[in-house]
């Protein structure tokens, strides 16, 4: 579904009162089944566009549409997978993939087989009867992807995934990532302060400003999704990025 | 492994009663009769069904006392864990609670509730109240907001959340709560039977005190103990190790 997040701006109150500007006028279009990653520094409200987009949060100016219409968290499904894994160490890879499904009433052997096929995806399947703390960081942290992706979101939202994964580990996953990624239907938001990860991705990516926020540079990605990491169009691309943000 | 772990136990076991028939011997039989008279009392009560007959009486108690318990506790503790107002509020109440002693509660409740079943369901409602609440207070203000901002975002209904994440989170602290409160329940009904039932453990060993007869003092001592550890390895110690096992082991 096509992503529209028009002129947003967002306002927090702070402890003493005083307003907080995070968004100012941001504004992006995502077309179906397209990859965009949300770059910017560290407190610069990328996490607000999220949880805005989940719909935690209600803009205080402009709209956010998902497929045409007003983001309406009842009838669309909006994937997340945050920072950390979060998952319920209590219960196996499969539960964990299967209380995802829960607010849909979807249960018993149905709920079983869309949990299996969804790890299966990840390339996970051999661990569907395993507790989570058996498993390594970027493990947990596919689990957590394949419970996002088993609801079949029209929207997938991924709030820096992998950046509490070592790198050797960070590499692996998003490896992985882009090699089930053809078979993900949803529009994928993906937020990062890494310009690299953001750029190898992605079809398109957004530079965010510091705090008011507003969308500073937009970068289409003209690589195939078999890119590399190292390709020197990737390396390039990153630089752009960086110099957009104000970095050396 | 396995087998190791009950050979030491049972030999631990072995050396208490070792330990108890050597000082028996240096006292008269009358002051401290030893193991195997003791035993062979308890066989006895347990043939003629007595033991079965008060035991029954005053576990029914506990349970009774307990079950009550649970259900405020549960209710106060998880407000308390949830609202800080109610926090403010409650926490004098249970720090009250857990300061005055089961003897005094046990007194209090044969004063206003005379020689009745409620006297003890009474005390032991008292004295478990705040140990429970205060465990289930401490569960719920541990519990991981992360986890239950997850299921928000994914829209899980509240049962399904509740069931999934919350009450795993609070088991470990219920089972804490209820080993402790289990304990004191067990000393404040015998309390509670000694001043006046006229059945139960605790009234049976008063009136073998007030016989002078300590093999059968220690028979009913040592046949509630049995008892209470039947329920600690066949009912609680499952429990505990049934809510771990998702925990990888380590030893250190």
């Amino acid at each position: 579904m096509r992503l529209e997040f028009l002129e947003i701006g967002k306002r927090f109150v702070r402890a003493d009162g005083r307003p907080l500007d995070v968004l100012e006028e941001v504004s992006f279009t995502v077309e179906p089944r397209g990859f965009v990653s949300l770059v910017g520094p560290s407190g610069c409200g990328k996490s607000t566009i999220l949880n805005l987009l989940a719909g935690l949060l209600v803009p205080d100016r402009g709209v956010i549409r998902v497929g045409g219409r007003p983001l309406d968290r009842r009838s669309h499904r909006i994937g997340y997978v945050f920072q950390k894994p979060r998952l319920l160490n209590w219960r196996t890879v499969r539960q964990n993939v299967e209380f995802a499904l829960r607010s849909d009433g979807v249960r018993g052997a149905a709920s079983r087989a869309r949990a299996d096929a969804v790890l299966a995806l990840v390339g996970l399947a051999p661990f569907a009867d395993e507790y989570p703390l058996t498993l390594s960081g970027g493990m947990q942290q596919r689990v957590a992807i394949a419970r996002a992706l088993a609801i079949e979101p029209d929207v997938l939202l991924m709030d820096e995934p992998f950046s509490h994964l070592d790198e050797l580990t960070a590499r692996a996953q998003r490896r992985e990532l882009l090699r089930f990624r053809d078979k993900i239907e949803a529009t994928v938001v993906f937020v990062t302060h890494n310009a690299l990860e953001a750029v190898y991705l992605a079809d398109r990516v957004f530079v965010l400003g510091a705090r008011p926020a507003r969308i500073k540079a937009a970068f289409t990605v003209e690589a195939p999704r078999t890119r590399e990491i190292d390709e020197p169009y990737v390396l390039q691309l990153q630089r752009s990025v960086l110099a957009a943000l104000g970095v050396e | 492994m396995k087998i190791e772990r009950v050979a030491v136990s049972a030999l631990s076991a072995a050396s208490i009663l070792a330990l108890w028939a050597v000082v028996a011997a240096l006292f008269p039989p009358t002051l401290l009769p030893g193991p195997v008279v003791v035993l062979r009392r308890l066989a006895e009560l347990i043939a003629t069904g007595d033991f079965w007959l008060h035991l029954r009486a005053t576990v029914q108690r506990v349970a009774v006392g307990f079950a009550l318990a649970f259900v405020v506790s549960v209710a106060a503790g998880t407000l308390m864990g949830a609202r800080r107002l109610a926090e403010s509020v409650l926490s004098s109440w249970v720090l009250v609670g857990l300061t005055i002693p089961g003897l005094c509660w046990a007194v209090l409740a044969v004063m206003w509730f005379g020689i009745t079943e409620a006297a003890p369901i009474f005390a032991i409602f008292v004295v478990v109240l705040p140990m429970l609440t205060l465990n289930i207070w401490q569960g719920t203000k541990s519990l991981d907001r992360d986890l239950i901002e997850m299921a928000r975002v994914f829209r899980t209904p509240w049962p399904s959340v509740m069931r999934n994440v919350v009450l795993p989170q609070l088991l470990p602290f219920c089972l804490a709560g209820a080993r402790l409160g289990f304990a004191l329940g067990w000393k404040v009904v015998v309390l509670s039977e000694m001043l006046g039932l006229s059945n139960g453990v605790g009234y049976m060993i008063n009136r073998s005190f007030s016989a002078y007869s300590m093999d059968d003092v220690l028979a009913w001592t040592v046949g509630f103990t049995l008892v209470m550890f039947a329920f600690e390895y066949a009912v609680m110690l499952p429990i505990e190790r049934r809510l771990v096992r998702w925990r990888p082991v380590v030893e250190f």
